[in-house]
């Protein structure tokens, strides 16, 4: 049987300052007739005397700790990839989010809700106290054609409705004899 | 040559007064005069009404007698030329059975758009009247004063330098 080989090591990640002090013996294959043996630190030239219980305990305590190793390493790998997507997963959520809400506000801001978000123009009110000529009459008729809201004081026929009765009211009141006399101004 | 030269004067002046009877009714100056032997007679006035280059959408005319022998009598009102004032324009039924001399208020207004209102000078009605002799003494007739109240775009707003005149149409 040949002795394995003992080498400090370097590549020991994952392992504990305490478990290297304790493994500072590693069981590998020997690399060559001549090279010194180093156990727990110390360089020998000849082979030492190990017993051949302890090399097989020592090759079990190096298979456990490769393991162990490679049980950790596995471990925080894993965690890493986890939580590596949990986090991308959150980024894309956060965007998502503020897009949504952007979007929710541009709707908001520029889709007009009905008549109400239009700008509305100002209710033409009949003024009673000028003579009447026959622009009332084609103002009403305009104003009763389009859809626009229309004034009550508009109700000049006073039968409580602003109609085309109203507009033939107001012709008639345009054209009256006594609307306008001589040299009266337009 | 004498009676050459009084039959080109005579000529002349038969021109000259048909001439005058075609040219419209100024805005506030004298209207239409008709002299005729008959007792009765009827005559039309045309309105008109120039909207220069904006479209008409309304308009309000008061016809005012001015000078009157004898009594003229306003019996009828027909509408205009153009389709948007075809229809007859809007009048007090009292100036047709009052013998004032035919004062009257006309006025209309167009819901068309603007490309189907009437632009420049465009007749909007014409009146009938009757004319009689006042106990045969005199010979009827009748000054008109057209005074322009209303004359307005589709918006409603004023045409400031539109015109209103009328000229004597038939006489029967």
């Amino acid at each position: 049987m040949r002795w394995p080989r003992c080498v400090t090591g370097r590549n020991w990640g994952g392992i504990g300052r305490s478990d290297r002090k304790k493994l500072l013996v590693s069981v590998e294959p020997n690399r060559g007739e001549g090279a010194p043996w180093v156990m727990n630190g110390d360089v020998h030239e000849t082979k030492p005397d190990i017993p051949p219980r302890l090399a097989e305990a020592l090759r079990r305590h190096e298979r456990a700790s490769t393991d162990r190793i490679n049980l950790a390493a596995l471990d925080a790998s894993v965690l890493d990839g986890i939580r590596a997507r949990g986090q991308r997963r959150r980024v894309l959520w956060r965007l998502s989010g503020a897009m949504a809400a952007a979007a929710g506000l541009a709707v908001a801001l520029y889709v007009p809700w009905g008549q109400n978000s239009a700008p509305v123009a100002p209710m033409v009110v009949f003024d009673a106290t000028r003579p009447v000529t026959i622009l009332e009459a084609f103002r009403l008729a305009r104003l009763l054609e389009s859809s626009r809201a229309v004034s009550p004081t508009w109700d000049v026929s006073g039968d409580g409705v602003v109609d085309d009765r109203d507009v033939e009211v107001l012709g008639a009141r345009a054209v009256r004899l006594a609307s306008l006399t001589q040299g009266a101004p337009a | 040559m004498k009676w050459l030269a009084s039959l080109l004067v005579l000529v002349l002046l038969a021109t000259l007064l048909g001439q005058s009877g075609m040219v419209g009714v100024p805005q506030k100056s004298q209207g239409a005069k008709s002299e005729r032997a008959d007792p009765i007679r009827f005559v039309t006035l045309d309105l008109f009404v120039d909207s220069r280059e904006v479209p008409l959408a309304a308009w309000q005319v008061e016809i005012l007698p001015k000078v009157v022998k004898g009594t003229a009598t306003l019996v009828g009102i027909e509408g205009g030329d153009h389709a948007a004032f075809r229809a007859p324009a809007r009048y007090d039924p009292a100036a047709l059975a009052k013998a004032e001399g035919g004062r009257v208020i006309l006025a209309a207004f167009s819901l068309a758009t603007a490309g189907e209102l009437p632009l420049g000078r465009v007749r909007v009605a014409r009146l009938h009247l009757r004319l009689e002799d006042q106990d045969g003494a005199r010979k009827a007739s009748a000054e008109f004063e057209v005074a322009l109240r209303v004359a307005a775009d589709v918006e409603g707003r004023a045409i400031e330098r539109a015109a209103a005149s009328a000229a004597i149409g038939d006489e029967r």
